[in-house]
């Protein structure tokens, strides 16, 4: 994205910490999400405490990154494409935070799943949805280091097959729950979990339109394609 | 990352990038050159001055935007070698135009320096001259009023009313240049040329120049050349970027600021060069 280098270096360094630190903690995030879909689609608790307490390190970083983007701009006074770059670093890093939340809770039910042991878990269509997100994940990332609009639109608007998905899956639980009402305490988990991604997705997309930013200075004003039917239609 | 922005002439763009022409102009420039001797400092400019609005003029040491602005009031006339070609209009009026008087353009277009430089007279007369050379007050009380609106306009009023007797010169800096400002508006000018009008003050008083600034768009038009990227991003409606005698962009501050489209321009702004 920058064209050169600053007269001051110690800004370049500032800049190049800021990114770095992003791409650390969209890593982070990423592990998480591995991490919870290998336990969801095995039903087997792998590390998940351990998930769940890695968390803290989410925070810990996404501050980082804030902190530092409140001294670049108070300190350095950041212009034009300076300026977007640490308006966007510091609006991933909270995205990336509330994506790393998603992934805790997902730890969080899945325990519960795991004791509960119900039957009808969608199992596959679960880990299509954790699998799409956490690529979504992936390309926004690669959008950002590249600073390709391209490929955040195509992310932005891939986010329609992970709602669709949702619907599906939404509505097998709701099926399973009728018919089988004494694993409703483990299909409301699966109903969260669902949604979990489904709201992962959307955080994806949210980054993507950053990167757009980013990359043009304007933001994104095409439609985003949705296909999440679960709050009016189950 | 890339290798350093070139800045050698051949990178220049041919044309200016963005608005130069705006709906409501008072003055408006087209295709202006200006030699010292043989060296061209100012190169096919083309550029309106919005009426009521401040324009800010950046760009690096030498890039010729003090130039082109002391060509809006003739102030390069004064120096021997300086040659300026195309056309300047104020309203309808080329000023460069044989019959002009210089005198009476100049209170037309009045001009505030880097260095503020009020005559070694009392405070009173160094806002009275002008109103008085230019027969501007027929009675003692106008010209009493003149100096007192002036004053006020310049937001110096109530900090000297009681000492308008005193020099000019034994003010502060900052309360010397809003001297130096009430001088300029007490002939009532149409437009203000701001030639880095706070390098030489504090924050405080540079603070307070930029407001009285911020006020004095709402009868003036005000052109402003500044090395200070906030000051330009704070006080001004549209923004022009000069590199080699070229104005290479000039769009609204808030795009140029945020967005802007020439590598030139984002290379300055950003400090990678400059």
């Amino acid at each position: 994205m920058q064209s050169s280098h600053h007269t001051s270096s110690a800004f370049d360094q500032d800049l190049y910490e800021m990114s770095e630190k992003v791409r650390s903690l969209a890593n982070l995030v990423e592990r998480q999400l591995n991490a919870v879909t290998q336990s969801l689609s095995t039903l087997e608790d792998n590390g998940l405490d351990k998930l769940i307490k890695r968390d803290k390190k989410v925070d810990k970083l996404e501050s980082e990154i804030i902190e530092q983007a409140v001294q670049v701009i108070a300190l350095r006074a950041p212009l034009a494409e300076d300026l977007r770059l640490v308006l966007v670093v510091q609006k991933i890093a909270t995205i990336l935070e509330r994506m790393g939340d998603y992934a805790r809770n997902t730890a969080n039910r899945t325990k519960v799943i795991i004791a509960e042991g119900p039957e009808a878990v969608p199992v596959d269509e679960l880990r299509k949805m954790a699998s799409l997100t956490t690529k979504m994940l992936t390309d926004v990332m690669a959008a950002f280091d590249a600073v390709d609009a391209e490929l955040a639109i195509k992310v932005r608007n891939s986010d329609v097959i992970v709602d669709k998905l949702h619907t599906k899956v939404h509505r097998s639980v709701v099926k399973a729950t009728q018919e089988n009402s004494e694993q409703t305490v483990a299909n409301v988990h699966l109903l969260f979990i669902a949604k979990n991604f489904e709201r992962i997705g959307d955080y994806a997309t949210g980054i993507a339109e950053q990167v757009y930013f980013l990359a043009n200075g304007k933001f994104v004003d095409e439609f985003r394609p949705k296909a999440d039917k679960t709050s009016w239609n189950a | 990352m890339r290798a350093a922005v070139e800045i050698e002439p051949s990178n220049l763009p041919s044309f200016t990038v963005g608005e130069v022409y705006v709906d409501t102009p008072r003055m408006t420039t087209r295709n202006v050159n200006v030699f010292y001797g043989d060296k061209m400092a100012i190169e096919n400019v083309t550029l309106d001055i919005a009426e009521k609005q401040v324009v800010s003029f950046i760009g690096p040491s030498g890039c010729g935007k003090s130039t082109f602005l002391r060509c809006l009031n003739r102030m390069n006339d004064t120096i021997a070698n300086c040659r300026v070609e195309g056309e300047i209009k104020l309203d309808d009026q080329n000023i460069y135009d044989a019959h002009i008087d210089v005198v009476p353009l100049r209170a037309r277009v009045g001009m505030v320096f880097q260095k503020p430089n009020p005559f070694p007279k009392s405070i009173y007369d160094n806002v009275a001259y002008g109103p008085r050379i230019h027969g501007l007050a027929s009675s003692k009380e106008e010209l009493d009023g003149i100096v007192e609106a002036s004053l006020s306009r310049a937001g110096l009023w109530e900090e000297v009313a009681s000492r308008l007797d005193q020099s000019g010169t034994g003010l502060s800096g900052g309360q010397q240049q809003r001297l130096c400002i009430a001088r300029a508006i007490a002939v009532s000018p149409e437009v203000i040329l701001m030639d880095e009008p706070c390098s030489a003050l504090d924050p405080i008083a540079t603070a307070r120049i930029e407001e009285l600034i911020f006020e004095l768009r709402e009868e003036f038009t005000i052109v402003m050349v500044t090395h200070s990227m906030q000051q330009a991003a704070r006080i001004s409606n549209r923004t022009a970027y000069f590199h080699l005698g070229r104005l290479v962009e000039v769009g609204e501050t808030s795009t140029i600021f945020t967005n802007p489209k020439h590598e030139l321009t984002n290379s300055y702004i950003t400090g990678r060069f400059g």
